[in-house]
């Protein structure tokens, strides 16, 4: 038992990144991150055995991650993608009022941002403003390198969403950026 | 009037240029806005890129294992692979051994050529299963590390 327990703190210290960029993105409140974490690599520990190698272990773990995270946030009612769904042609609307909104957001946190003066800090800050499925996607594909059949795996959503929420993720933070800040931050 | 790029298209440029078609290579480089937009969202990539990676500000291991240890019975897990062991043994070894007289009767017939073809065959059969049970153990292997980050 000692050897397992062992064995399994090495894939939770190797993998615990990851997880965490999962957990950071979907999870607001910090008090929540903890629990959910413990619960993540609970699920990951009693479900080992089914770990059928179809994908790498820490893609698997990421899934179990996003799910957890997932099953949380609808729990409690959050909005994970909000009117960005739609794909009927009304999502560069909603689009648009995303971006006014989260305009208006960084305006009233403009004095902490020009305190801070800091690219990091704003890009931060504009990331922040998208909906946590967004967030997640973002974070994935150009933080941790994931390609977008790595994506799909750990989503569950279907590979041509994947790239539509990710341009348009894209799109919005470039558009805020540039809106609010012209070409000082990028 | 000049029809610009989407910005699909620009950030697929951006992505993967190899992959973007020679119309939009063209277009990038004769159009100061969609170069404009291509340098903004190559810009925006590296800042994501340089973000600083999220991090839990708690020992994760210790929180979770002494949790693990009324999950698992790991002393009854040795004793059903012991069992089997023992039983699969029983299973083949009794009726080789009382039988064993017999056995060796139906090799006596048989030309020693063609004992050995049918040695050879198995020897053949049992290399190959036993390479392909190395390729696969080296794919879960490769499977079981990790994230290339850390």
């Amino acid at each position: 038992m000692n050897g397992r327990k062992e064995a399994f703190a090495i894939i939770i210290r190797n993998t615990e990144g990851l997880v965490a960029q999962i957990v950071f993105q979907m999870i607001q409140y910090p008090e929540d991150r903890k629990d959910i974490a413990q619960d993540i690599y609970m699920k990951v520990f009693n479900n080992l055995g089914g770990f059928q190698f179809k994908s790498k272990l820490s893609t698997w773990i990421a899934q179990i991650a996003y799910y957890t995270c997932i099953s949380f946030v609808e729990k409690k009612k959050l909005v994970l993608v909000g009117n960005w769904q739609s794909e009927d042609g009304n999502g560069e609307e909603t689009l648009d009022e995303m971006i006014h909104q989260s305009s208006v957001n960084c305006q009233r946190s403009t004095e902490n941002l020009l305190i801070l003066k800091e690219r990091k800090a704003i890009i931060q800050s504009a990331i922040a403003t998208l909906p946590p499925i967004y967030k997640t996607l973002i974070t994935l594909y150009h933080q941790e390198d994931m390609s977008y059949d790595e994506i799909t795996q750990v989503t569950g959503l279907p590979g041509g969403t994947v790239k539509s929420y990710l341009f348009r993720a894209r799109k919005s933070l470039k558009d805020l950026l540039l809106i609010k800040y012209q070409k000082e931050v990028l | 009037m000049m029809q610009h790029l989407s910005d699909t298209e620009l950030q697929e440029w951006v992505l993967s240029p190899s992959q973007s078609s020679a119309t939009v290579v063209a277009h990038i480089s004769h159009c100061p806005d969609c170069k404009s937009k291509v340098e903004s969202y190559r810009a925006l990539f590296t800042a994501i890129h340089d973000q600083p990676k999220a991090a839990f500000n708690f020992d994760l291991p210790l929180l979770v294992i002494p949790q693990l240890a009324q999950t698992k019975p790991a002393a009854a897990d040795r004793f059903i692979a012991g069992f089997l062991v023992i039983f699969v043994s029983a299973f083949i070894g009794i009726p080789v051994y009382v039988f064993r007289s017999y056995i060796l009767n139906i090799f006596d017939g048989i030309p020693s050529y063609f004992i050995y073809v049918i040695v050879i065959s198995a020897i053949i059969i049992l290399a190959a299963y036993s390479l392909d049970i190395f390729y696969k153990y080296r794919k879960q292997m490769r499977l079981l590390n990790f994230h290339p980050h850390y």
